[in-house]
C-alpha cells in the first residue's frame, strides 16, 4: 500500500491543475511545493504595500481555465475573476511617438493603415490565416498528448487544414511576419512575439506570428495578481480534500528499477505514490531527483541535449502618482533587426543588450487594489543571459542593471520614472534560480523549437521511468500560463486512463 | 536503370538544397543552422 496514489513535485499551475483534477476524481493526492507559496513562476510578492507579478502580467486563452473548471464541475468566475485588457499592446518610439492595437481587429486594421497603407491589406490576410492557425495550432493541439508519432497522425487527420499551413512549421518567424507585412514599423510591433516562445525571430517557428492575432480574441489579466490564478486552482484542489505541503523540498524520485514509487524530501522523509508526477524542469527531474545512473544512456544523452529557455530578468517599481502609460502592456519600440542582435550578439555573448525586448507592464492601469491610493506598480522585462563575460555576476551589477534600465526608459523612451519610485526590486536571472529551482531563471523550463516541440519534447507519460508523468513548461506545447495548465488538465486525463482505469 | 538514376536524383536533390541554402538570408540560413544541430537528438528525444 502506497502512502498517497499520486504525488506532485511542484506547486506551479500545471502541478494544481493536473492535482486538482485528480482530487476531484477521488485520487489521494499530494503536492509538495519548495516554495513558501503556490504559483511557481506565476506567482506575485508584497514589497511596502505593493504587489508585484514576479512574472507573467497577462494571458491569452482564458478558457484553457474555463475548460479546467468544468472538469472540477465549477465556475471560473467562482475562483478567478479575468478583467479583458484593452488595448492590448501599446508601442512607444524612441522618437516619442506612441500607438496602440485594441482587441477589435478593424481598431487595429486602421492604426496599422496608419503606419502602412498596404499593411492595412496585410493585417486582413493575417487575422484570416490567424483565426485557422489559431484552431490548428494553439486550441487543438492544446489538448493533443503528442506523444507518439500515432498522436500526430491523429492530430492531423483531424485537422485536415493543417496540410494548407505547414509552411509556417518550416520557416522562421521573421519570414512569416514578412509574407504578410512590408513595413519595418509594423514588422517591429509585432517581432517581440517571438520572444513569447523564448527565442528571436531568426529562430523561433514560423507559426508562433499567429500569438499575435490570438491577443486579439482576448488578453485578460486575474484581478489581485496573477497569483489569484493558482490560488483558485489551489483552492478548489484543497475543498476536494488535495493536500498540499509547502517549504517541502524533494530531493528524490525513488525508484525501483525503472520504476518511480515515490519521494525523498529534503527532510529525510519517504513518501510512497503509485504515481510521480513533476511539475518542475524536466532536466533536473531526470538528471537530478532521478539521477544519471538510474537512467539508460540514451536517455542521459537526450535530456541533456535539451537547451534551458532564455531568461527574463523583472525590475518591479512602485510608482507615485500619475503614470504616463495608457495600456496594461507597453512595448519600447524595437527593430526585427535589434530583437535578432539581442541574442546572437549580446545574450549568446554573455552581455546584457540594451535595446531588442523591452516591455513595461502596468498592471495597476486595470487593478487598483495591487498598489496604495494614487500609486501605480510597473514591471520592467527584458530579455539577459544567465551567464554573463567578463567575470560578472548577477548579484554584482543590479544597482547598476537596475540604473541603465531606468536610464533608457527616460532617455531613449521619455517616460518620468526615477522621481516616482517608492520602491524597487529586482529579480534577476539568478533569483528565480533560487527562488523556484529553476535552472538558469529558465522562464520557459526547456527552449521551444521545432526540434524541443511535439513528439521531441519530454513527454507527459516517462518514456524512460515507469509511473512518472511531466507537466509544465518543459513538456507539450512549452511554457506559458495558458499551455502549462492544459498539459496538467491533459496529464491528469491521462493518468486517470491509464492508472485509475477511469 | 531505376537503380542508375537514383543516387543521381539524390546528388541533384542535395545540390539544389546546398543552393538553395547558399542563397538564403541571414536569418534563415541561422533558423536551419539551428534546427539541423539538433537533428542528432531526435530519436533520443523522442523516446524519452
Ligand atoms: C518573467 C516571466 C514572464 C512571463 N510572462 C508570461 C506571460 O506574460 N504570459 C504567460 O502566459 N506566461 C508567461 N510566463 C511563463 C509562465 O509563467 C510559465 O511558463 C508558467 O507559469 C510555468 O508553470 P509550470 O507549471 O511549468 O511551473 P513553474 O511555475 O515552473 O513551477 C514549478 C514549481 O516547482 C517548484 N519546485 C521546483 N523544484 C522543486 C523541488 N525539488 N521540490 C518541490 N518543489 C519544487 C518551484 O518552487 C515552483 O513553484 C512568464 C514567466 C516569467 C518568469
Amino acid at each position: 500500500m502506497s502512502d498517497y496514489d499520486a504525488i506532485i513535485i511542484g506547486a506551479g499551475l500545471g502541478g494544481l491543475a493536473c492535482g486538482a483534477i485528480l482530487a476531484k476524481n477521488g485520487i489521494k493526492t499530494l503536492i509538495c511545493e519548495q516554495a513558501n507559496g503556490c504559483g511557481g513562476c506565476c506567482s506575485s510578492m508584497e514589497q511596502d504595500g505593493f504587489k508585484f507579478d514576479i512574472g507573467p502580467s497577462v494571458v491569452e486563452f482564458k478558457w484553457v481555465w474555463d475548460v479546467l473548471f468544468e472538469k472540477l464541475r465549477r465556475r471560473t468566475s467562482d475562483y478567478i475573476d479575468f478583467i479583458e485588457i484593452d488595448p492590448i499592446y501599446s508601442f512607444i518610439t524612441s522618437d516619442g511617438k506612441r500607438f496602440s492595437y485594441q482587441a477589435d481587429l478593424n481598431k487595429t486594421r486602421k492604426t496599422i493603415k496608419m503606419l502602412s497603407e498596404e499593411d492595412a491589406r496585410g493585417w486582413d490576410r493575417f487575422a484570416d490565416t490567424g483565426s485557422v492557425m489559431a484552431d490548428i495550432f494553439f486550441k487543438s493541439s492544446m489538448f493533443s498528448p503528442m506523444m507518439t508519432v500515432f498522436d500526430m497522425i491523429l492530430f492531423g487527420m483531424k485537422n485536415p487544414m493543417l496540410s494548407f499551413k505547414l509552411k509556417y512549421v518550416f520557416i522562421n518567424f521573421e519570414s512569416a511576419l514578412k509574407s504578410f507585412f512590408k513595413s519595418e514599423a509594423v514588422r517591429s510591433s509585432m517581432g517581440m512575439h517571438a520572444y513569447y516562445l523564448g527565442l528571436p525571430p531568426a529562430l523561433c517557428p514560423g507559426y508562433a506570428v499567429f500569438l499575435c492575432y490570438t491577443d486579439h480574441e482576448g488578453l485578460h489579466y486575474p484581478r489581485g495578481g496573477m497569483v489569484s490564478i493558482p490560488k483558485g486552482i489551489e483552492k478548489a484542489f484543497i475543498e476536494e480534500n488535495g493536500e498540499i505541503r509547502y517549504g517541502e523540498k524533494v530531493e528524490k524520485i525513488i525508484t525501483d528499477g525503472k520504476r518511480a514509487t515515490g519521494v525523498k524530501t529534503a527532510s529525510g522523509e519517504e513518501i510512497t505514490a503509485n504515481v510521480v508526477i513533476s511539475n518542475i524542469n524536466a532536466k533536473t527531474c531526470y538528471l537530478e531527483l532521478i539521477g544519471r545512473d538510474k537512467l539508460p544512456r540514451w536517455a542521459v544523452k537526450a535530456i541533456e541535449s535539451y537547451e534551458y529557455s532564455f531568461a527574463n530578468p523583472n525590475l518591479m517599481l512602485g510608482l507615485k502618482g500619475e503614470i504616463e502609460l495608457d495600456a496594461h502592456h507597453t512595448v519600447c519600440h524595437s527593430t526585427v533587426d535589434d530583437m535578432n542582435r539581442a541574442w546572437f550578439d549580446y545574450c549568446m555573448k554573455g552581455k546584457i543588450p540594451d535595446r531588442g525586448f523591452m516591455l513595461l507592464s502596468c498592471p495597476t492601469i486595470e487593478d487598483k487594489s495591487l498598489a496604495p491610493e494614487n500609486h501605480h506598480c510597473l514591471n520592467i522585462v527584458t530579455v539577459a543571459p544567465y551567464r554573463l563575460s567578463g567575470g560578472k555576476d548577477w548579484d554584482h551589477i543590479r544597482e547598476e542593471y537596475v540604473e541603465s534600465r531606468i536610464d533608457i526608459v527616460e532617455k531613449e523612451f521619455r517616460l518620468k520614472l526615477r522621481e516616482k519610485i517608492v520602491t524597487a526590486k529586482l529579480n534577476t536571472p539568478k533569483d528565480f534560480e533560487r527562488m523556484l529551482l529553476q535552472p538558469e531563471g529558465a522562464i520557459f523550463g526547456l527552449q521551444f523549437d521545432n526540434m524541443s516541440s511535439m513528439v521531441f519534447r519530454p513527454r507527459i507519460r516517462s518514456g524512460a521511468v515507469k509511473n512518472l508523468y511531466l507537466v509544465g513548461s518543459s513538456t507539450h506545447l512549452g511554457g506559458g500560463t495558458p499551455t502549462v495548465t492544459a498539459s496538467g488538465i491533459l496529464a491528469a486525463d491521462i493518468i486517470m486512463r491509464e492508472k485509475f482505469n477511469a | 536503370m531505376l537503380k542508375k538514376i537514383f543516387p543521381v536524383l539524390i546528388l541533384l536533390g542535395v545540390a539544389f538544397l546546398f543552393v538553395k541554402y547558399m542563397s538564403a538570408s541571414e536569418s534563415k540560413k541561422r533558423f536551419i543552422k539551428h534546427l539541423l544541430k539538433q537533428v542528432q537528438y531526435l530519436p533520443g528525444r523522442y523516446f524519452a
